[in-house]
């Protein structure tokens, strides 16, 4: 066999060395640009959340300040000096004004929660809880641990846990066909956790064509752009766990 | 044996794209096409103290250590600022780093003086006739329209012929030295002739847009 000429060995290094260095220089640039397209869209996402929640709080505060203003107008002239038939006869339209204002309410308190704000964040999903128990039939309890209920993260955290209960309880009335469901309140030193549970027919995770899927995608957005995590438990049969954890300081 | 004329002809064509981004008048050069006459400019300076150096009976492959690398990373950083691509224009970018800390390895594990010309040096044009071949083909095919009068165009072919040389004539002439030495003159003249070329193809790309109608697109 014929030796191979030392030239060919130097060939084959200087091709080696050439093919390794565009191989690390392209693997470098792939990673770094991956990430600063996720950096990119997760800036985006924010933004986007955070133009949505504005739009939204001004939204309920036109119903709020203009429609609600302009039925409550409505309502004192019918309760004017008119005598007791026109009054009678205008019954039904006052009872169907009084109802108008309490959908207009009850629209721009979903729009925008401000007793989120106003009240602290465990009496905001109490009160959630019970609203769609009854409008769906689904019996939902709310536990806390014990000084939960004395749970104070920042508006914006508080909002955000808000805003994922709110959705995975839709979710869970809509989609997990189950007759109970539970929400959890716990924190401790550092974080605070927001559980939604049931025992429904769930889903496979991996599976983008679920129903609520982009629902479940806003809800993880929102975790993250507030420094939290959310984790999202179920399989087919087996029921749904949205577990949502947050510092207890959140965005500005 | 005196050295053929073509030898200097390939020392002095390198001088030729500053002297014709001097003939633009006043109208700018495009960014990249500056590394490209930067690179110019070093292998200029370092052909000229190399000369300097040998007068004076010294050892010159030293600097070949500093200017190899440096040139490389002129050439890659110029042939960055024309990708389309961002990923493509971080890796050439990349590229660079990648490059420099292999030839400070290399040159630490391999003995530098016979290996640097028959293993660096290669290695560093072959690095860069592909990045070159492949700035040349990814706006090609991009381009709508004629790419004649395209600067990129002419000055990255002009680039990738001479890399192409060094890749191919330099090893092979090393690997002939020792038995052929008329061979190894013959190769040395091909690449002379080969770098003369390349560098009136870069000396277009530098004037090219002297006589397009109008000046557009990205550079």
């Amino acid at each position: 066999m014929s030796a191979v000429p030392p030239g060919v060995w130097w060939a084959f290094l200087t091709a080696g060395l050439a093919l390794a260095v565009i191989l690390l220089a392209l693997g470098a640039a792939l990673v770094i640009y991956q990430r600063r397209f996720v950096a990119l869209h997760r800036r985006h996402a924010a933004g986007l959340l955070k133009a949505q929640e504005e739009e939204r709080a001004w939204v309920a505060r036109e119903l709020h300040d203009d429609v609600l203003q302009r039925i409550a107008m409505a309502l004192h002239e019918l309760d004017g000096d008119a005598p007791e038939a026109e009054r009678t006869r205008v019954a039904p339209v006052r009872a169907e004004l009084e109802d108008l204002a309490l959908v207009v309410r009850r629209v721009a308190s979903r729009l925008h929660p401000a007793f989120v704000e106003r009240e602290g964040l465990v009496p905001a999903l109490r009160r959630l809880t019970a609203e769609l128990a009854e409008a769906s039939g689904v019996a939902l309890t709310l536990t806390e641990e014990p000084g939960a209920g004395t749970l104070t993260p920042a508006p914006g955290a508080a909002l955000v846990a808000y805003r994922v209960a709110q959705e995975a309880l839709a979710n869970l009335v809509r989609h997990s066909g189950a007759a109970r469901g539970a929400v959890q309140v716990r924190g401790n030193g550092d974080a605070f956790e927001v559980v939604v549970a049931d025992r429904g027919r769930g889903f496979a995770p991996a599976d983008g064509g679920t129903p609520g899927h982009l629902g479940l995608i806003s809800m993880a957005e929102r975790a993250r752009a507030a420094g939290g995590r959310l984790t999202v438990t179920s399989q087919p049969d087996q029921g749904t766990t949205v577990r949502l954890r947050l510092p207890y300081r959140g965005p500005a | 044996m005196p050295f053929p004329a073509v030898l200097y002809a390939a020392a002095l064509s390198q001088t030729l794209p500053p002297i014709a981004a001097l003939t633009r008048w006043g109208r700018p050069v495009p960014v990249p096409a500056r590394w490209v006459l930067a690179w110019c400019g070093l292998l200029v300076v370092t052909d000229a103290i190399s000369l300097a150096v040998n007068v004076a009976h010294r050892q010159n492959l030293w600097l070949q250590y500093g200017a190899v690398p440096l040139g490389s990373a002129l050439v890659l950083w110029a042939l960055s600022q024309w990708q389309l691509n961002e990923v493509l224009r971080l890796a050439y970018r990349l590229a660079i780093v990648v490059l420099v800390v292999a030839t400070i390895a290399a040159l630490l594990v391999l003995r530098p003086e016979p290996m640097f010309e028959q293993v660096v040096e290669p290695f560093h044009a072959l690095v860069l006739l592909a990045a070159s071949l492949n700035t040349l083909l990814h706006r090609a095919v991009r381009t709508t329209g004629s790419i004649a009068g395209e600067h990129w165009f002419w000055i990255a072919l002009g680039l990738s012929l001479y890399f192409a040389a060094s890749v191919s004539i330099g090893p092979f002439a090393v690997a002939l030295l020792a038995s052929n030495v008329d061979w190894v003159r013959q190769a040395y003249i091909a690449r002379a002739w080969t770098g003369v070329l390349a560098f009136v193809l870069i000396t277009t790309g530098i004037v090219c847009p002297l006589f397009r109608r109008e000046s557009g697109g990205r550079s």
